[in-house]
């Protein structure tokens, strides 16, 4: 690492001892690119125990070839998980201000341990086909990752560390969903990366986290793209964040330093059509058989110019100022960190 | 290999609680012994596979990998 800047070192090949003998539907058509139509995401890799998905073969495979300094964070995140929902005290205690409600939520959520936490109403984007869940509002919660240990991408040490972080972060969640219920809303905690209900990004988005990245990643201002995601699903009335603009397509249309930077050549340098709409967008068949080489990669959030510490502030308020946006009037990390 | 995702546990009485911590713990014995067997023959045929400059398909049974390497 030279000023906070990590540079993998020898990453491996993108060369691969295994292999499908039947191959499964392409990833990328399952994930709906070219699809001119909106339609809700699908499940196509990191099954969490439902029925068996396309590239189930490979996820198997991916999990036991995991060393077991990662998969015992993965069953100390399950063990805590246990407790994701539970009774509700029957005394609710009234909601009068849903904004003064947010702010002391995520208050909350802050000394529980989160980085950063921000609320939105839970869309159709943010659940899978098929799903439905009985809540109104989602509180994300985003917590960073150790960036000394994380510089050691893609190797096992920074795997380790990002499931590491989604145990601490299931904690958090699952204390934040219990003090909830305490006040007699009902609230379930989603902290198992593999969710089989809700994707975490469009509801971090829609909480003001930040935006979607070229490497398909959030990249928020405070850490970049180095954190990770959960979520307490609620019915506790809440005023809810806003999408910010903290000018990651700015940079991201300019900047290839992920895109030279990834092994496979998983990385479009245009957005593309996904699920009826332009966004930034990862080749699955490209990006998968590395992430389950490498036991989970990581190499384009760590080089990712907005994961140096301290850094993505200043080059928010550069990227804005080039497009003539007055710095300070975005709302970015103003409420969620 | 599946993580476990398991159902709501809302409004469960103590025992039912227990019970469904007991049967997770049982899972997690099951998964980490099947980690630790299966897991570490996998993994010796995959590493075999490397070395051999051969394919491990992930698709196939565990005993045709190594019929095949024989």
């Amino acid at each position: 690492m030279k000023n906070g800047r990590i540079k993998p070192e020898n990453p491996p090949p993108p060369e691969y001892a295994f292999g499908y003998r039947h191959p499964p539907r392409s990833g990328n058509e399952i994930n709906g690119l070219g699809e001119s139509t909106r339609r809700q995401p699908r499940h196509v890799f990191h099954s969490a125990g439902g029925p068996p998905l396309d590239w189930q073969a490979l996820d198997d495979f991916f999990g036991l070839i995991s060393p077991w300094s990662v998969l015992r964070h993965v069953i100390g995140n399950a063990w805590q998980l246990r407790n994701k929902d539970g009774p509700v005290n029957p005394e609710q205690r009234e909601v009068a201000d849903a904004a003064g409600m947010a702010i002391e939520i995520k208050e909350r959520a802050r000394q529980l341990g989160a980085d950063l936490a921000g609320v939105s109403r839970i869309t159709d984007g943010a659940l899978y086909e098929g799903i439905q869940v009985p809540f109104k509002y989602a509180i994300s919660i985003g917590m960073k990752m150790d960036r000394e240990q994380m510089a050691h991408v893609p190797q096992v040490t920074a795997a380790a560390e990002v499931m590491r972080v989604y145990k601490e972060i299931s904690r958090v969640a699952v204390r934040l969903a219990k003090q909830i219920r305490n006040m007699g809303w009902p609230a379930r905690a989603y902290g198992n990366p593999n969710s089989t209900d809700i994707l975490q990004i469009p509801l971090a988005v829609n909480a003001g986290f930040g935006q979607l990245g070229k490497h398909g990643s959030m990249i928020s201002k405070e850490f970049g793209s180095n954190f990770r995601l959960a979520a307490v699903l609620t019915d506790l009335p809440m005023a809810c964040d806003e999408p910010v603009d903290i000018g990651v397509d700015d940079l991201c249309l300019s900047c290839r330093r992920c895109v030279t930077d990834c092994p496979p050549d998983a990385i479009f340098d245009e957005k593309q059509l996904i699920r009826g709409e332009k966004r930034w967008y990862v080749d699955f068949d490209k990006c998968i058989p590395y992430f389950v080489k490498t036991n989970g990669c990581a190499i384009c959030i760590e080089v990712c110019p907005w994961s140096v510490p301290d850094r993505g502030p200043s080059l928010s308020a550069k990227m804005l100022a080039k497009r003539g946006v007055r710095v300070g009037s975005d709302r970015a990390g103003s409420e969620s960190g | 290999m599946r993580t476990v995702d398991n159902a709501a546990s809302a409004n469960q009485s103590r025992w039912k609680k227990l019970r469904n911590d007991t049967s997770l713990l049982m899972r997690f014995a099951a998964m980490i012994l099947y980690y630790f067997t299966t897991g570490r023959r996998l993994r010796r045929l995959y590493r075999e596979c490397e070395a051999r400059g051969e394919v491990f398909y992930v698709d196939e049974d565990p005993a045709e990998s190594e019929r095949r390497l024989r």
